[in-house]
């Protein structure tokens, strides 16, 4: 093994580094990439605006 | 000192667009209503301190839909500094409905007129002003003009605090006044007074009157009632027409508007046509298809990928990366790792970005035209006659970019049932990830045909009848669709920058995966190739037949046996499937990594078409492209699945009901369409692909789950009359 295998040793460590921090890096506001997301922008009860509904319209 | 504005409007006003113009955020901007779905919250580039929240479009503020709900939530509960109410001037009738009931929130209120470039009226602003009494202020919110002048009033505005609301007749204002006088004294009173005497039954419950207050209220309105001949909401929406009408006499000099709309009807007379709608739909798709992906002089796509794979990929970055290589006399399981898995593996997805950017350019432009929305209305149609609504579908076509997005906009359908069969279904529409397999396959097999692509999305979209129609006959599905109301945008030529915008926002996140994730997963499936068992000690090997993930491979590949995947090809085929789940473009990834390994740099460029197309026959391609297309989808997908429907059993039903679909079809064709091709002899899996072709077609055309409402007898009904 010599030094440029060191090197490229080293460079892909770094690289598979940066990567992994990138993926799990937590999201504070959306960025428009859903795919890489994980909707962690969803802060609504959707089940709960749906009961309402419904019961606003039987209610009707 | 931080002003909260709120951004309202109609759906499809401009919101979002305006939104992204002041903050400079990337939302996503759709041509059709229902794209936000959620409250998303930016800060004015300008001015940091003013903190902007995009709300869902509304038409009113009588919550009958979860945009309504959430859009009404965030105005009265959260009490922002000032409203942005964004008005589409080419509608203004139904647009300042809106404006009348956001006047009455008593909060300070600043009316954005957009689209005026679109729009032949003269609208005099300053009487528009004083009739709302608020200033109203001309944007563009695609031209980016007005901007500043709309966030200098949002500023000026934010300081008042309070709002002069639009007045009723003398009658009504009366009794306004004396609901409020019974109600608690909060910020809002009159819009509180106003609800009570609407009979909002949520308002109702949450603030809880006594009786004597409730009976007097119950007078109030049944006197309004009685003079005016009508219920009270019809009232209050006619007097708000009213002032409308006076107001738009007033302000607005008409000029020939006809014409921008009479041609959009002229256009839509031919392609929401009874007949033509759906043959013009896959014609344009199939149109789209061939520039994109196919072999003509003008598949522009095609050109571009095969630039990418043979020369770019294929020659210049391996010939760059093996002259470093050497020059460096870098050691052989390294330039493995570089040669094999990375730049194989990231190459192989990498260069399918033509084909994907160019289909994503000509999508972009349908959905900025306005004819996308036209295509939702024209599936309504289809749908409806199969129990589904045209609501389901809008998920389903924003699922055409990714899975992950389109799975969420399920959320907006009020219908349970329906939104876990929209759910379900929204994996079976080709995704931007999915393109690289079919552009694999077309290019390497079926000679770069445009069927291919277009094939695989009217078989996601049948895909999607299919199960709709077999699943609603079931207890859990049935019963019948939510209606579909939905407004159609005029047509209009589309924006540059919108289409090259969202076009990268597409395209960037194939590319920011593929040097991520994908280039993650070549590394790993580089070791797994390149290592194994050899005279039972643990070695570099030279054959991948005889590696780890061959083992592996191995040892799930009898499970498609009766799809076709035989030989060497099976374990390949097997793993690519699996990495499929993490990302759909890994299949192809892996293939670059399987196929190119110990593979000799040719001067022809990339040989791993080649040695795709020795492998696979052309009906063990297609049921292999198939499988993968309509199977589970990626893990991000899955997660959406599960947070959309919240619950760990229908998770897993959505999982294995893609699974088995995509597995069956995937055996019907491979085994009757390779005896009818001559090509698989009859065997036992014929025998399995008929009985499951029979079970499909026996669970389309059984008679499904209705509720018997013919029970009741007159007994019951006679006694509960009594009781009532």
């Amino acid at each position: 093994m010599n030094i440029a295998d060191v090197i490229v040793m080293i460079i892909l460590s770094i690289v598979v580094i940066l990567i992994i921090r990138v993926l799990k890096k937590p999201r504070s506001s959306c960025h428009g990439d859903c795919s890489s997301c994980g909707s962690s922008c969803s802060h609504i009860d959707w089940d709960a605006i749906r009961d309402d509904i419904h019961q606003e319209k039987k209610s009707r | 000192m931080e002003i909260k504005a709120a951004l309202t409007g109609n759906p499809n006003c401009g919101k979002t667009t305006l939104f992204n113009a002041l903050t400079g955020s990337k939302q996503r901007v759709g041509n059709w209503p229902g794209v936000t779905v959620e409250k998303k919250e930016g800060t004015y580039k300008n001015d940091p301190s003013i903190l902007i929240q995009d709300l869902p479009g509304i038409y009113s503020l009588s919550p009958y839909s979860l945009e309504e709900v959430v859009a009404r939530s965030y105005l009265v509960q959260e009490h922002p500094d000032v409203i942005l109410d964004v008005v589409d001037t080419s509608n203004l009738e139904r647009n300042l409905y809106l404006t009348t009931q956001l006047l009455e929130l008593d909060i300070p209120v600043v009316v954005g007129l957009n689209m005026m470039d679109i729009v032949e009226d003269k609208i005099d602003l300053k009487k528009l002003a004083r009739w709302l009494n608020a200033p109203v202020v001309e944007v563009s919110a695609l031209k980016k003009q007005g901007l500043e002048s709309l966030m200098k009033q949002v500023k000026n505005e934010s300081a008042k605090k309070e709002q002069k609301p639009f007045l009723f007749s003398r009658s009504i204002e009366d009794a306004i006044g004396s609901i409020q006088r019974l109600l608690p004294e909060t910020k809002q009173t009159r819009w509180y007074a106003l609800k009570v005497l609407e009979n909002d039954s949520r308002i109702l419950e949450e603030l809880s009157l006594s009786k004597t207050d409730q009976q007097k209220i119950t007078k109030l309105r049944e006197a309004i009632e009685n003079e005016f001949d009508d219920d009270i909401e019809s009232i209050l929406t006619a007097q708000r027409y009213d002032f409308i009408e006076k107001l738009i006499q007033d302000c607005v000099k008409r000029k020939r508007t006809k014409h921008a709309m009479s041609v959009s009807d002229r256009i839509d007379s031919i392609v929401t046509n009874r007949f033509l709608a759906l043959p013009i739909f896959v014609l344009i798709m199939y149109g789209i298809y061939t520039i994109a992906m196919g072999s003509t002089p003008f598949s522009i796509g095609t050109i571009g990928t095969d630039w990418a794979n043979d020369v770019l990929f294929g020659e210049t970055i391996p010939g760059m990366m093996g002259s470093v290589i050497q020059y460096f006399h870098i050691n052989p399981i390294l330039a493995s790792l570089l040669k094999d898995g990375i730049v194989a593996g990231v190459g192989a997805t990498l260069g399918f970005v033509p084909q994907i950017l160019v289909l994503f350019v000509f999508l972009s432009i349908l959905e900025d035209c306005g004819y996308m929305a036209r295509v939702a209305f024209i599936m309504d149609r289809l749908f409806r006659k199969f129990g589904l609504s045209g609501k389901s579908f809008i998920p389903l076509l924003v699922a055409t970019g990714c899975g992950v997005p389109g799975i969420m906009a399920s959320r907006t359908i009020e219908q349970d049932r329906d939104r876990k069969l929209t759910i379900m279904t929204t994996g079976f529409i080709p995704c931007g990830a999915k393109m690289p397999i079919i552009g694999l396959f077309a290019g390497a097999i079926f000679g770069n045909s445009s069927l291919v692509a277009t094939s695989a999305f009217v078989i996601g979209i049948a895909a999607v009848v299919v199960s709709g129609i077999m699943l609603k006959k079931f207890k859990a599905f049935a019963g019948e669709p939510a209606p579909f109301v939905m407004e159609l945008p005029a047509y209009h030529f589309p924006s540059l920058s919108n289409v090259l915008h969202s076009t990268w926002e597409r395209g960037f996140s194939f590319i920011k995966r593929a040097g991520t994730l994908i280039l993650l997963s070549s590394i790993v499936l580089w070791f797994l190739q390149s290592f194994g068992f050899v005279n039972g000690a643990f070695a570099f090997v030279d054959d991948n037949n005889n590696s780890l993930l061959a083992l592996l491979g191995r040892s799930l590949a009898w499970i498609f046996y009766p799809l076709g995947w035989v030989g060497d090809m099976a374990w390949k085929a097997t793993v690519a499937t699996f990495t499929g789940l993490i990302a759909k473009e890994e299949v192809v990834n892996t293939f670059g990594v399987l196929y190119n390994f110990g593979g000799e740099l040719s001067e022809a460029g990339n040989e791993i078409w080649t040695l795709v197309a020795a492998d696979f026959s052309a009906i063990t391609a297609y049921s292999f492209m198939l499988f993968n297309l309509l199977c589970a989808p990626c893990f991000a997908a899955m997660g959406a699945i599960k947070r959309e429907m919240n619950n760990a059993k229908w998770t897993w039903i959505s999982i294995g009901y893609m699974c088995v679909f995509a597995y069956s079809i995937s055996l019907i064709v491979y085994q009757l369409g390779g005896l009818l091709l001559h090509e698989v002899p009859f065997n036992f899996f014929t025998v399995v692909a008929l009985v499951l072709l029979v079970g499909i077609l026996y669970l389309l055309f059984r008679k499904g789950y209705s509720e018997d409402k013919s029970n009741i007898s007159v007994k019951d009904f006679s006694l509960n009359k009594v009781r009532s």
